[in-house]
């Protein structure tokens, strides 16, 4: 799965989950949305991709199968996904070309030019940037807060050290104190420490109870933790607004699941108490006090609103929240299923290997049948012509229109933008020459290059990443001639793709060792 | 002149009140078994007392020195307590003061004592 692919699609998620937030809060057991913000989060960290024949995406992509019969254009289905990376690559290399023109450097030459692999993205520069500035952001703050945190001193007091007998856990937790903060706080994930503030009264034990569970329950379910992962997850997704609200409110979230079992630890009847005690303080987490003070406001009124209105956990509530939470994660975190039949070999999932895997549809043993693939890709052979070899032809995107002169195969092929095509399917001899001759109507940008088998049976792509040794090549009225030079005996085959903004059509013949190659022999 | 100091800078200088000019990395070794700070932390905040005219530093070894004493700190914090709490009446200090159930029977022999030696 790509990485904007997965932007996306938690961006999409988390729309659903604030809707389902908004809405029902107050309703739904807390940890609920620990566990929503949960699957989003790993949506946006975890390049997984499950598909699932009921999630959005299919549905998604079934609608604009729908749409693309209508318009009677046999666009297959996965090139609108994986030309969106194409397309931010091709705007990053325009940006580039525009600056190495203006720069006066020579761009892409006719014949030869220089097969780039990686191209260089300032896109890519961006993104990078942003990362590390809200790196630097989070981990300045964190560190200054840090350095206040280690002059605090410690707390002195019977029923603290108590308390904290009596609640004993795996790592050692410290109980202090600091004239630098106004309310309770905690910090540290391998050996963390309660911040008490100095104005709190250390006689009030009823009071020291109920801040000290709290502030243990974030101890022991690793909120610090937690609240982390997420700053990782904004770090990284910096330019996408959804995350940072999907981040201000798991933040809140995180809170609201605590009072809760604060609640539930003590019972209800101290719902009241408890929620004064809160308008009194506020409470500030470590690794972010700067923000979550900010927003506190609202923070607190959400969360005196939330266990005023907390009711017993009761079964259906449960059942409901189990069934939402299922229900929202399998359609809107899976990816769509592959959507279209096959003749014969199933295919790989199409929509979530982008760029590198396009699944190659199997020509396998078609005669005289003009439908290659059930993808939309035609062949249009002369009605007495032969039908290819199998296994010869792999495409997608592309229309190919094969004349045939003696032993040879002329091809005109119509790419759609970031179609492609790979023929022939020959054992070919290390050392051996391969010469595409090509040239088009209009000028385009192609790659070409040798495709080994295996690439093509796995339904790897024949794009730049797949091909070996790709080069880049601009096609236009004259032909031109590119030669590879096979490295390893082995079984190959020649792959073209349309690296350009548009639709195109161009015509070729490809020889090896001066033989050319025709993959309708019959 | 009024130097306001934090509980913890207090903390270092409760050290030099009592032992006199230390080393920094004395204070620093005191300040680690009563209270757990690591040696930074104490620098930092020896550095900070500096910065606000409480320590002075000398050499060699970085020695310091205190620039206040503890009952000038003393008098700062109570006359604060005395204007931000009490309006600014030392008697109303006092009178709170006595009110706490908790003077034992010395401390008020003592306290009849200062009175007397202060008409």
């Amino acid at each position: 799965m790509d990485f904007l692919q997965m932007g996306l699609s938690a961006s999409i998620l988390i729309v659903v989950v604030v809707i389902i937030r908004a809405l029902a809060l107050h309703k739904l057991p807390k940890k609920t949305f620990l566990v929503l913000w949960g699957v989003v989060t790993c949506r946006l960290l975890l390049p997984l991709s499950i598909p699932f024949s009921f999630s959005f995406y299919t549905g998604m992509e079934k609608v604009k199968h729908m749409i693309m019969e209508r318009a009677g254009v046999g666009l297959p289905v996965e090139i609108a996904e994986f030309s969106a990376m194409e397309r931010i690559k091709a705007v990053g290399e325009a940006v580039g070309e525009v600056v190495g023109k203006a720069a006066g450097a020579p761009v892409g030459g006719p014949a030869g030019a220089a097969a780039s692999i990686a191209p260089f993205s300032w896109i890519g520069i961006i993104w990078l940037t942003g990362v590390w500035a809200s790196a630097l952001f989070f981990i300045t703050v964190y560190i200054k807060f840090r350095r206040e945190f280690q002059t605090s001193l410690p707390v002195k007091n019977d029923f603290i050290a108590q308390w904290l007998q009596q609640h004993p856990l795996r790592r050692t937790v410290q109980v202090r104190q600091s004239d630098r903060i106004q309310t309770p706080l905690t910090y540290g994930i391998l050996r963390p420490v309660i911040l008490l503030p100095k104005n709190i009264d250390l006689t009030d034990e009823a009071a020291l109870r109920v801040i000290l569970t709290h502030e243990l329950v974030h101890i022991r379910r690793f909120d610090v933790l937690a609240k982390w992962v997420l700053t990782i997850a904004v770090c990284v997704h910096w330019y996408n607004p959804f995350v940072w609200v999907m981040y201000i409110l798991a933040n809140r979230d995180i809170e609201l699941s605590c009072d809760e079992k604060v609640v539930r630890t003590f019972g209800e009847t101290m719902k009241s108490a408890y929620a004064m005690m809160l308008v009194n303080m506020k409470e500030a987490k470590s690794g972010l006090p700067l923000l979550v003070n900010h927003f506190s406001k609202n923070c607190i009124e959400e969360r005196i609103v939330a266990i005023m209105k907390m009711k017993k956990a009761s079964l259906a509530g449960i059942f409901l929240a189990m069934a939402l939470v299922v229900g929202t994660v399998s359609v809107f975190a899976t990816n769509a299923a592959s959507t279209t039949a096959s003749a014969g070999k199933e295919q790989k999932n199409t929509t979530d290997q982008v760029p590198e895997m396009i699944a190659a549809q199997n020509s396998s043993g078609q005669n005289n049948s003009l439908d290659i693939t059930d993808s939309g890709d035609s062949m249009m052979g002369p009605e007495d012509g032969p039908a290819p070899k199998e296994g010869s032809i792999h495409s997608t995107g592309a229309t190919i229109i094969p004349t045939f002169t003696d032993n040879s195969t002329h091809m005109d092929v119509e790419l759609i933008q970031g179609g492609a095509f790979v023929i022939g399917r020959e054992t070919w001899e290390e050392g051996d020459e391969v010469v595409f001759r090509v040239h088009a109507e209009e000028e385009m940008v192609l790659y070409v290059g040798v495709v080994p088998v295996e690439g093509m049976e796995k339904g790897l792509g024949y794009n730049g990443y797949g091909l070996f040794a790709p080069k880049e090549i601009q096609v236009g009225p004259e032909v031109q001639q590119v030669s590879f030079t096979i490295p390893e005996t082995g079984e190959y085959g020649f792959g073209v793709q349309n690296y350009d903004r548009e639709n195109g059509t161009l015509s070729f013949e490809l020889e090896i060792n001066k033989v050319f190659i025709n993959p309708f022999r019959g | 002149m009024e130097i306001k100091l934090f509980d913890s800078e207090l903390k270092v200088m409760d050290v030099l009140w009592e032992k006199g000019d230390t080393t920094a990395k004395e204070v620093a070794s005191v300040l680690k078994e009563q209270v757990g700070w690591n040696k930074n932390t104490t620098y930092t905040l020896i550095k900070r007392c500096m910065a606000k005219g409480a320590i002075e530093r000398r050499e060699p070894n970085f020695l310091c020195r205190a620039l206040i004493s503890k009952e000038q700190v003393q008098e700062q914090e109570t006359n604060e307590l005395i204007n931000k709490v009490f309006d600014g009446s030392a008697d109303l200090l006092f009178a709170s003061l006595l009110n706490r159930k908790n003077l034992s029977a010395e401390e008020v022999e003592r306290l009849k004592k200062m009175i007397n030696e202060l008409q």
